[in-house]
């Protein structure tokens, strides 16, 4: 390589630097996971709203407000219906979905979608 | 904390529940018995997965105490120690969840966590607690 050519080189790689994009962050698991649990608590406390009032409903829709609140969601102020609420079902499977995130999460996210997922597990006992 | 130190804390967290299963269940009704009798089989079982757990790391478990301060006086006070019991091998098991990237051992944490909601939830519907359940067992 000739001196010109050295020179040449080094004034370019500043350049080159400067307009090349630089390397994107892998995405972030965590944002997918939490959105789908916050997602799943929206629908909960949907299921609650649509059914009868009964002071066991409404200490379960509180506890979802809660789990809702631990993943840093907001409750929409206009939410789809919920046709037919069956809620031991629902409250089932969105234990099973919590507790499989959970294995993926980091260990923080992990934490709380483990308990959303236990207390979600024995929300059946209360309905029973 | 270490994930040897997380699972230390939780057989130590489940020789007590399995103690306090054995003498709560003096103090039950026969029906209300066999489910402390399931109880305690399965806390004996899943001291005994992260006793294993710890053997796999080349660690000796810690022994049970010889004795725990826990009496219970009747019918009542075993439901409340019942209801204890979960809820304190709940927060050993939700600590491990967090304290630990090992897929199967995460699942474990997350398994248990799950099983000590459902009967503290049963235990505290037995005991005529409100409320049934909790927001976030094991936090």
């Amino acid at each position: 390589m000739s001196r010109r050519s050295l020179l040449a080189g080094l004034a370019a790689a500043p350049a080159v630097a400067c307009t090349s994009s630089p390397p994107e962050a892998p995405p972030d698991p965590d944002v997918a996971l939490r959105a789908a649990a916050v997602a799943r608590e929206v629908d909960l406390i949907s299921l609650y709203d649509a059914l009868p009032p009964s002071p066991v409903h409404a200490a379960l829709r509180a506890e979802h407000v809660e789990h809702l609140r631990a993943l840093g969601g907001v409750l929409p102020s206009v939410r789809p219906p919920r046709p037919d609420p069956q809620p031991v079902p629902a409250e089932r499977a969105a234990a099973a979905g919590h507790a499989a995130d959970a294995l993926r999460a980091s260990r923080e996210l992990a934490g709380v979608l483990a308990s959303l997922a236990a207390s979600e597990a024995s929300h059946p006992v209360a309905l029973a | 904390m270490s994930t040897v130190s997380l699972l230390m804390a939780v057989v130590a967290a489940e020789h007590a529940a399995v103690y306090g299963y054995g003498l709560l269940g003096a103090r039950l009704d026969d029906a209300t018995r066999r489910v402390a009798v399931q109880a305690y089989d399965v806390h004996r079982s899943r001291r005994d997965r992260a006793v294993a757990a710890l053997g796999a790391r080349g660690v000796d478990a810690p022994v049970p105490l010889p004795a725990y301060e826990v009496t219970v006086a009747d019918r009542s006070a075993a439901l409340v120690l019942a209801v204890r019991l979960e809820e304190g091998v709940a927060q050993r098991w939700r600590d491990l969840v967090t304290g630990t990237d090992e897929p199967s051992l995460r699942q474990l944490a997350i398994g248990c966590l799950q099983e000590n909601a459902v009967r503290a939830a049963r235990w505290r519907r037995l005991a005529g607690l409100s409320p049934v359940t909790v927001a976030l067992p094991g936090v």
